[in-house]
């Protein structure tokens, strides 16, 4: 990774729950497959913020949690206009100290397409949403 | 443009030497070209196959093709299927164990990609998912959207559980053009 991709990346990082229009933006001038899978890390973290939240695990909520958070993840994807056809794949665990483990594997062109897992976890909860991206 | 003159050179030779194979064919006018096509012969395989697909028929792994036909087309009958023998095979009586999850959910995917990759969807790339999860009498909820073609592209799932553990696994198939 070159050092202006670095400096971008820790940009993203820092700023990303609060700078989401800036994130969208740079998605949609990059071409770099990586800073494309950083910028989808932002995306998914920033709606599991959105969505979720603070609450508590509830069981009557979950389905539309889980359903709004891959929703709005592939409709903000969608938006970018990018050749892409999008998996948005997501899991919602309720924290009792039970383990979750989640393995992908892929057939496909690796210069074109790539995957992002994003954990991301608050008081009462996991949530797991992986994002497999596939050039049209 | 060159090239694809000498190709279609080429072409036209082949198609015509093999019928009347006594002759000895006509000293060729210019060696140069000759060699250029021999060499070219070795060398591409991939630009021979395309000029045979416009010569002759418009079937082969080079074309364009929109749709895939019926019999190598993604069914999710015959995935799960796929999926629950090899969880079965894998899974029944295990334990969930911290330590071994992690290569373990990894083979998984693993073998059940190559077993669908063996199962002859032309053309399709394949994603397999694996979630392995402990029973510990917690909610658990999964969803997954897909932005992608509906005619062409598909997915097939299957869960698997037993006292210790569950497992979820979602294939997707998404049809390369």
């Amino acid at each position: 990774m070159s050092t202006g991709l670095e400096k971008e990346y820790h940009i993203f990082i820092k700023n990303f729950r609060t700078n989401y229009d800036h994130i969208l933006s740079v998605y949609l001038a990059c071409s770099n497959l990586t800073l494309c899978v950083c910028v989808c890390v932002c995306v998914c973290v920033c709606v599991c913020d959105s969505t979720i939240g603070g609450n508590s695990y509830q069981q009557s909520r979950v389905n539309q949690w889980s359903s709004s958070v891959v929703e709005q993840c592939l409709s903000q994807l969608s938006k970018l206009g990018k050749p892409f056809k999008y998996i948005v794949h997501c899991v919602i665990m309720q924290k009792t100290g039970a383990g979750l483990q989640t393995a992908a594997s892929c057939f496909w062109d690796n210069t074109t397409d790539g995957s992002c897992p994003v954990t991301w976890e608050n008081e009462s909860m996991f949530c797991i949403v992986t994002v497999f991206g596939l050039a049209i | 443009m060159s090239i694809i003159k000498t190709e279609f050179q080429f072409c036209k030779q082949t198609t015509r030497k093999p019928p009347p194979p006594p002759p000895p064919p006509p000293p060729p006018p210019h060696t140069h070209t000759h060699t250029h096509i021999l060499h070219m012969v070795s060398f591409d395989a991939h630009m021979v196959t395309a000029s045979a697909i416009s010569n002759t028929v418009m079937e082969g792994s080079d074309a364009y093709l929109i749709r895939p036909k019926h019999q190598h087309k993604f069914k999710p009958t015959i995935v799960k299927e796929c999926i629950r023998e090899i969880v079965r095979e894998r899974l029944s009586g295990i334990r969930y164990d911290q330590e071994e999850v992690a290569d373990l959910s990894r083979s998984l995917a693993d073998s059940i990609k190559d077993k669908v990759k063996s199962a002859g969807f032309d053309r399709y790339k394949l994603v397999v998912q694996v979630v392995i999860g402990e029973q510990r009498g917690q909610g658990v909820k999964m969803s997954a959207r897909c932005l992608w073609d509906a005619d062409t592209d598909n997915y097939a799932e299957d869960v698997f559980m037993n006292d210790s553990l569950f497992c979820v696994v979602a294939v997707f198939g998404i049809y390369y053009y």
